[in-house]
């Protein structure tokens, strides 16, 4: 059927038709994404006794009391410090290992280059359960358990992989022509990547740290693993998921808790975007 | 400039200058350039092939007790394991509940993909919402989820207010529903950042593309089926092994929300050897485990680079379209 022989108010009947499909899935997409969040907030403003029983997504008499209470808490910043700590740990030590091989990996043809790339990305593989258990062993020889720097490198380690191959292909979009010219001024090697490259890369790496510092600030298994004997340093994560084993589990500070944890990631997430979509891109060209 | 004469300088530059051919790299003439990779590659040797081979020397001893051996077992726990009904079930469920997320996620990320694509009024804000599954930490979602799954919780009174109250269940106390609760919460967690590969891969199309086929053709659905399907093969199956991989492997959202229970009936492969070594302490039979899961994921992966070779990308094989 052509669109000619209707009249012209069908066709625009049928694109604002499609119109309203897209806008209702969408809306039902958006809705099921920001649940939690939700139940979060919802929860965290509900007095106790609205919680026991069957429970209204409105409650009858909402209550600022318990983000008072948690905010004024040291355990909540303590947590929120040492999710800080890891997550801070696993971006510098990740980018210092990273750039430099990155670097290299996209400018220098060499023998092993290939093969160098492909093993990266062959441990992006590993199940972290399966390496957990010799780690554990390792770190107990090497004192290194119930301590930040453990659970840091082992992170590291993991965000490294896919740190390499986005930064390669970041450092891969600046013409070699500036390189050359560069190297008249005798910048080259290490001067060269600290003076032009890191700078004009910089949208790039700021992706990159970002989507570390998510992944430390996320990061649960190694922490819950490696700091089992020290609860004065867990994370967040750590610190929400151990307050569910509690005989009556306390759900409003729990929430106020879980909410401090997704905001700065989200708004993270928010400045990281715009950048992680065309690094995306990059790596899905090459 | 420092005493350095200007020929100094030009045949030091020249030496130092990366000899290309337009855009390829250049040709690393010292070994130094090794010293660029070597700290990233100490790092790795020692959180992935150190371990993996104390895995397998492990999985060949007997346990006793935290980080403690005593003697060889030979394979007795390989055996063990290989003849074991729980092993062989929690196998079929690591299977159920990879395909499932995998699938699903892949299905519903194509979907919204294809409708952020375009420009429309809120886009920004929709998008940017639609990945704070993805910005949150899974071990909390999992503890919300869990708190928003109980009896009389949130999701039953959500199901309430839309007619759907005669679909409500003890959702996590039986099975099998319990397993499909957590895939469909696996795929919750999946899907922004797949969507966010595939609308990068989508963005990748030419525009030109549509508008030569637009001329001829039927419908939206006729373009996205002829021609961002086959132009995405390339995207789809790296989002396909990413997902694989991290879906396989997966643990903070099973062991947070079930444990693996009840009884080993949710659990998959990772959380079952996890707890095999921190909860029953047996880190011989654990590593076992763990070296069959390991065999496992390679010969996966090896099919999947063969599949990727043998495809190439589409870009450049040149588009074709019918």
């Amino acid at each position: 059927v052509s669109t000619d022989a209707l009249p012209p108010g069908a066709f625009s009947f049928r694109v604002r038709w499609g119109a309203v499909v897209r806008f209702g899935i969408l809306a039902v997409a958006v809705a099921v994404s920001v649940f939690p969040v939700l139940v979060m907030i919802d929860t965290a403003i509900k007095p106790s006794a609205e919680i026991a029983e069957v429970q209204r997504w409105i409650p009858v008499a909402p209550t600022g009391q318990f983000f008072v209470h948690e905010l004024e808490s040291s355990q909540l910043w303590l947590s929120l410090r040492n999710s800080a700590i890891i997550a801070t740990g696993v971006t510098v030590l990740s980018l210092l290992l990273a750039v430099p091989a990155s670097y290299i990996l996209a400018r220098r043809a060499f023998r092993g280059n290939r093969t160098y790339l492909n093993v990266v990305l062959v441990t992006q593989t590993m199940a972290p359960a399966v390496l957990i258990i010799p780690l554990f062993s390792l770190f107990h020889r090497f004192h290194l358990l119930n301590s930040y720097a453990g659970v840091i490198l082992v992170s590291s380690a993991f965000v490294l992989p896919f740190s390499i191959w986005l930064l390669t292909a970041f450092f891969r979009q600046v013409s070699i022509e500036i390189e050359e010219a560069a190297a008249l001024d005798m910048a080259t090697g290490l001067r060269f990547l600290t003076r032009f490259m890191i700078p004009m890369c910089l949208p790039g790496i700021a992706a990159t740290a970002i989507w570390q510092f998510m992944y430390g600030w996320n990061e649960f298994m190694f922490s819950l693993t490696f700091l089992s004997g020290a609860s004065s340093k867990w994370p967040l994560t750590v610190q929400v998921y151990s307050s569910i084993g509690e005989y009556s589990v306390a759900w409003q500070p729990l929430m106020v808790t879980a909410l401090m944890g997704v905001i700065p990631t989200f708004i993270l997430f928010l400045a990281l975007r715009r950048w992680f979509e065309v690094g995306l891109g990059q790596t899905l060209a090459s | 400039l420092l005493g350095i004469g200007e020929h100094q300088l030009t045949t030091a530059a020249a030496e130092l200058v990366p000899q290309t051919v337009e855009g390829t790299p250049a040709r690393g003439k010292s070994r130094r350039v090794y010293l660029y990779l070597i700290p990233a590659a100490i790092l790795l040797v020692g959180v992935f092939a150190i371990p993996l081979v104390d895995s397998v020397v492990l999985s060949l001893q007997k346990s006793a007790g935290l980080a403690g051996t005593s003697g060889w077992a030979g394979l007795s726990n390989f055996k063990t394991e290989l003849t074991s009904a729980v092993f062989w079930q929690i196998a079929w469920q690591t299977v159920i509940w990879t395909v499932g997320v995998v699938s699903l996620t892949t299905v519903v990320s194509i979907g919204l993909a294809s409708l952020i694509r375009d420009p429309f009024r809120g886009r920004t804000l929709c998008t940017a919402l639609l990945m704070l599954p993805w910005a949150s930490s899974i071990a909390v979602s999992g503890v919300v989820w869990l708190f928003a799954l109980e009896p009389n919780g949130l999701v039953d009174r959500s199901l309430t207010l839309v007619g759907l109250q005669k679909a409500i269940l003890p959702w996590l106390a039986n099975t099998p529903q319990a397993l499909v609760v957590l895939i469909l919460i696996g795929v919750w967690i999946s899907v922004p950042f797949t969507t966010l590969i595939i609308a990068a891969g989508m963005k990748g199309i030419p525009k030109d593309i549509y508008e030569a086929a637009s001329l001829e053709s039927k419908s939206r659905l006729h373009l996205e089926w002829f021609i961002t399907r086959p132009l995405l093969r390339h995207v789809i199956l790296v989002s396909l092994m990413a997902n694989f991989v991290v879906v396989f492997n997966s643990f903070p959202l099973i062991y947070v929300m079930t444990g693996g229970g009840p009884i080993n009936n949710t659990s998959i492969l990772a959380v079952y050897l996890y707890e095999q070594a921190f909860t029953d302490l047996d880190f011989g039979q654990a590593s076992a485990i763990a070296v069959l899961v390991s065999l496992l994921l390679v010969a996966v992966t090896f099919v999947y680079v063969r599949m990727l070779i043998n495809r190439p990308s589409p870009y450049r094989r040149g588009a074709r379209v019918d």
